[in-house]
């Protein structure tokens, strides 16, 4: 999926404008001349200045807004990416009420299963690996990987 | 190997779940506990509650896990303590910065969310400066800043951090305008130290042992302490108020707390824990090798400190223009 | 002579020996675990060294971060996930080392490199500590702000086929930095009320996803399931004598780079590390092979980033002023054992002095036997097909996340720059420059600001100072001099070049 580099150019002027304003409304400091708005203000000219040039050198190669290219003609790439990003949600939004292990277990089993593992390999994939994070993470290095229903 | 572990692993959740259904409080702490830091995993806050986790963990014979929460000048960590159940097993070693940060508007959280359990350790300011300037005590820099206003810059925390109201309120306690002397936001008290003996910076405002191992080294030289009393460690340092007459104390200070509404029996386990390990020889050999402090005040005596803290640095934001 | 042979006898006990060995397998497994780094490795190490006779504590810390550095190598080869941020400055010439069946050649380089680099920094570090660390301590934010600015300079030099792409992907990583509140006003900044925002994007969560995550998103949508890059399985050592005679000059650069930087206090082996290959790409008499699977460039970062390390000792040992993270932690552990750094520990206890040093030749000797096994090992991951791979990966990437701050908002930034990376690349944006940007963003503004602040708004100031001259001069030059050579070159030719 290519997108023209004019249509870039567009969004990064217009995200750069919008950071510019919101940089403007930033408080001055009592003692410091270059504040906390300089910065974003200069970055925002930067990304801005990217924009146009991006914007000329994309009109002058016009194609069309974007070039699709294989993958993204298909609908099954797109469910595909929708899954992936849902299953990394799911986990932010669950893992601290269910617990680390189950979700873990869940998120591995439909991804895996979307890649047409077979059920057994995957359920033991996604099993051993879980159990592989939990020691590691969880038991060596400490971390606190949340235990939800199997905590207290 | 492993396949133990993981079976105990399971048991182990089992018979939690079979225990959450019972009495919850038979016998605190029946599992592990959490101490979150809202500092860097390195820095003197992360080493104190780590060496508290360590005995801790002696002491209730459950582990104990450090875990940083840092960003945000303590913002994320204070907060995740404040938001964390107040069941005993998530506590915080909370630091000073929690009673600046809601002056600033950057939180809303202040002592009455937290439950005080013990405050384990105070560093007062010092005055720091770089070992050949021409200044014998705090009274000639004094004098200096007072002939040359602008001409000082001081560093060694963040805008608006403990030690730039340090510095402030000490301006202000002997009567010259705190701006006269320029803060350079730094890092923390190390890079400040090191641009003092680069010569960036003139004064650096840090606690005594934050600037020990320079002062070892023969870069940099104490004038004074901003505490009643000197510090055992640095017996030749004055006080402030022995050198200015000015009674100008602060000092960065930390403590174990929870989250408001904690158990009493809960509270009153882990101060009898807390108190054994202030006084164990452990903990006193670990802070007097650092050079940091010790303060002890548990419950409603830290609470008092906590807020006579808070009170006071508000006090010193507003007339330095820090505070909202 | 007697505190040497009292140094020895320090170290060659069994029971230092064995702490040694169990750190560098500590250090090995967190190493290669993304989102895990060497602060972190020491850090959990800090409760246990507690317990500790000063030489076995701090044989294990040297030990422990020498083997995360090099580890962090392993699956940003093998899987494009830099296992710590030292190694994403050579991350994707790694990874397509490996995609080219060549992943045994990147991975030897590495090992080889990693301890050559760190036995060099450890004989400056024994040679010129004291010297080294004088001028180390007279870097105020003046040059770190040159040093800073030429680090931004190396964007456009790794860059691409589009210079202005480079720069977008630069900006968009400035402007990440500036999110939240650590900046030198104390002012929060579009963190929109959200407490975890002003703690800012970390910048390691922000890698996982750019690097890894993205490459997850690539493998799903594409179609016919790729041969799996298979590394040529053979003799790891191969083309060892090779590369160290071809490339003599790219190591001993990035030795004597890492080390200087890595003695900053206010830069490490991260940084090393992408100066180097930046500096490898611009002298290189082959800069067009960069990027596609050129060994040069990983030889010469390699190099540096363990050089670093060494580096970092030496403001720490002479002065108690931190090095880079790592030594930040140690440093604390010396006090605990009475080893108080300062120039007074060379006089009052060399012995502990000379053990430091013996452990520091040590460990990086044992990184070559350990290294070749966790090599030998972790190749087999490459065994398993990609479409079990991959879901597993992703989980890992989750935890490493998660890992990094404790806390699920670590998670939803890399997702973020998962799809922002994936994006990216698919419009031919490189994601490098971006990693590079919100590693120098704060270091840039916050030594302009205090620099602004000290001088009195003065700009003559970044001059004044002779470093700090010296640095701006050599930024400038490296900034005009090759846009002056292309306009008469252009100008000679009279054909237009783009760029």
């Amino acid at each position: 999926m290519r997108v023209n580099d004019a249509v870039i150019g567009i969004l990064l002027l217009a995200f750069a404008i919008v950071t510019f304003a919101y940089a403007r409304t930033l408080p001055a400091i009592p003692g410091q001349e270059y504040g906390a708005a300089v910065f974003p203000m200069l970055i925002a000219v930067g990304l801005g200045g990217c924009g146009v040039l991006l914007v000329a050198s994309g009109l002058r190669h016009w194609q069309g807004a974007v070039v699709w290219s294989d993958w993204a003609r298909t609908h099954h790439s797109w469910t595909k990416l929708a899954v992936v990003v849902g299953l990394v949600m799911t986990y932010i939004l669950t893992a601290s009420t269910i617990g680390f292990v189950p979700v873990s277990i869940l998120v591995l089993l439909i991804f895996l299963m979307m890649m047409r593992v077979r059920w057994w390999i995957a359920a033991a994939a996604a099993i051993a690996t879980t159990m592989l994070i939990q020691q590691t993470f969880g038991g060596l290095l400490r971390v606190p990987l949340p235990l939800g229903l199997l905590g207290p | 190997m492993l396949r133990r572990n993981f079976l105990k692993t399971f048991a182990a959740a089992a018979l939690s779940l079979a225990a959450a259904a019972g009495s919850a409080w038979a016998a605190y702490p029946e599992r592990p506990i959490t101490i979150i830091v809202p500092w860097a995993a390195g820095g003197g806050t992360d080493a104190t509650a780590r060496i508290i986790g360590s005995l801790l963990e002696k002491e209730l014979g459950q582990p104990v896990n450090v875990v940083n929460r840092t960003g945000g000048s303590g913002v994320v960590g204070h907060e995740a303590i404040a938001a964390a159940a107040p069941d005993g097993y998530t506590l915080g070693l909370a630091t000073v910065e929690i009673g600046m940060l809601h002056w600033q508007g950057l939180t809303e959280r202040g002592y009455k969310d937290y439950t005080p359990i013990a405050l384990m350790n105070l560093d007062p300011a010092g005055v720091q400066v770089r070992a050949d300037a021409p200044y014998k005590t705090v009274k000639d820099l004094v004098e200096d800043i007072k002939k040359n206003p602008g001409k000082f810059k001081a560093s060694g925390t963040g805008q608006g951090g403990i030690w730039h109201l340090g510095i402030a309120g000490m301006l202000d306690s002997l009567n010259i305008d705190p701006s006269t002397v320029r803060w350079v936001p730094s890092q923390g008290a190390a890079p400040g130290l090191q641009d003092l003996v680069a010569g960036g910076v003139e004064i650096v405002p840090s606690s005594l042992p934050e600037a020990r191992s320079l002062i070892d080294a023969g870069r940099v030289k104490s004038l004074a302490i901003m505490n009643p009393e000197r510090n055992p460690a640095f017996p030749n340092v004055p006080t402030l108020e022995e050198e200015t007459g000015s009674k100008w104390a602060i000092g960065a200070w930390r403590g174990i707390v929870g989250p408001k509404g904690m158990p009493e029996d809960v509270t009153k386990r882990l101060t009898e824990a807390l108190d054994k390990i202030y006084k164990s020889k452990e903990y006193n050999d670990f802070m007097s090798q650092r050079g940091f402090g010790v303060k002890f005040a548990a419950g409603d005596e830290f609470l008092q400190f906590w807020r006579k803290s808070d009170e006071d640095l508000g006090a010193v934001m507003k007339k330095v223009g820090l505070a909202k | 002579m007697s505190a040497i042979t009292t140094a020895f006898g320090l170290v060659f006990q069994p029971s230092v020996l064995v702490t040694i060995l169990l750190a560098a397998i500590f250090g090995l497994v967190v190493g290669a675990i993304p989102g895990l780094t060497a602060t972190m490795a020491i850090a959990l190490l800090v409760p246990v060294t507690f317990f500790m006779d000063p030489v076995p504590a701090v044989g294990a810390m040297v030990t422990c971060s020498a083997m995360a550095i090099f580890a962090g190598d392993i699956p940003g080869t093998l899987l494009r996930i830099p296992g710590t941020p030292a190694s994403a400055a050579y991350t994707d010439e790694a990874y397509t080392m490996t995609r080219n069946g060549e992943g045994e050649i990147a991975l030897g380089a590495n090992l080889l490199f990693s301890v050559i680099g760190g036995l060099f920094g450890t004989v400056v570090l024994i040679l010129s500590a004291p010297a080294l660390a004088e001028v180390a301590l007279q870097f105020s934010s003046f040059e770190y702000f040159w040093l800073a600015l030429l680090g931004l300079t190396c964007a456009v030099f790794i860059g691409t086929a589009s210079p202005v792409k480079g720069f977008v992907s630069l900006f968009i990583g400035l402007f990440v930095s500036t999110i939240g509140l650590n900046n030198p006003a104390g002012v929060p900044r579009f963190t929109f009320g959200n407490t975890e925002l002003t703690g800012g994007v970390n910048f390691i969560a922000a890698m996982i996803g750019l690097f890894a995550v993205s490459e997850v998103f690539r493998f799903v949508i594409s179609r016919s399931v790729q041969a799996t890059p298979q590394a040529v399985v053979g003799n790891l050592f191969r083309g060892w004598g090779r590369m160290i005679v071809q490339y003599w000059r790219q190591q001993v650069r990035g030795n004597v780079l890492g080390t200087i930087i890595g003695a900053l206090p206010g830069a490490g082996a991260d940084i090393a590390a992408w100066v180097s290959y930046a500096v490898s790409k611009k002298l290189s008499r082959t800069p067009e092979k960069f990027g596609k699977g050129h060994v040069e460039g990983i030889v010469e970062s390699t190099s540096a980033n363990n050089a670093a390390l060494a580096g970092a000792w030496v403001p720490a040992l002479v002065f108690g002023i931190p090095g880079d993270s790592i030594t930040a932690v140690v440093i604390g552990v010396l006090y605990l054992k009475n080893m108080n750094p300062g120039p007074t520990i060379f006089l009052e206890n060399p012995q502990y002095i000379y053990a430091v040093f013996i452990i520091f030749i040590l460990a990086n000797l044992v990184m070559l036997p350990l290294g070749w096994a966790a090599i030998k090992g972790a190749r087999t991951i490459l065994r398993i097909p990609r479409e079990i791979l991959m879901p597993c990966i992703l989980m890992f990437c989750i935890v490493g996340a998660f890992a990094i701050n404790n806390s699920a908002f670590g998670v939803a930034v890399m997702l973020v720059f998962g799809v922002l990376g994936f994006l990216m690349e698919e419009n031919d944006i490189p994601v490098a420059p971006c990693i590079l940007g919100i590693v120098l963003g704060p270091m840039l503004e916050e030594n302009f600001v205090t620099s602004m602040i000290k001088s009195d708004g003065s700009f003559l100031a970044f001059f004044e100072r002779p470093i700090a001259a010296g640095l701006g001069v050599a930024t400038l030059l490296v900034w005009f001099v090759p846009v002056l050579l292309a306009a008469l070159r252009s100008r000679q030719a009279a054909i237009p070049r783009e760029g």
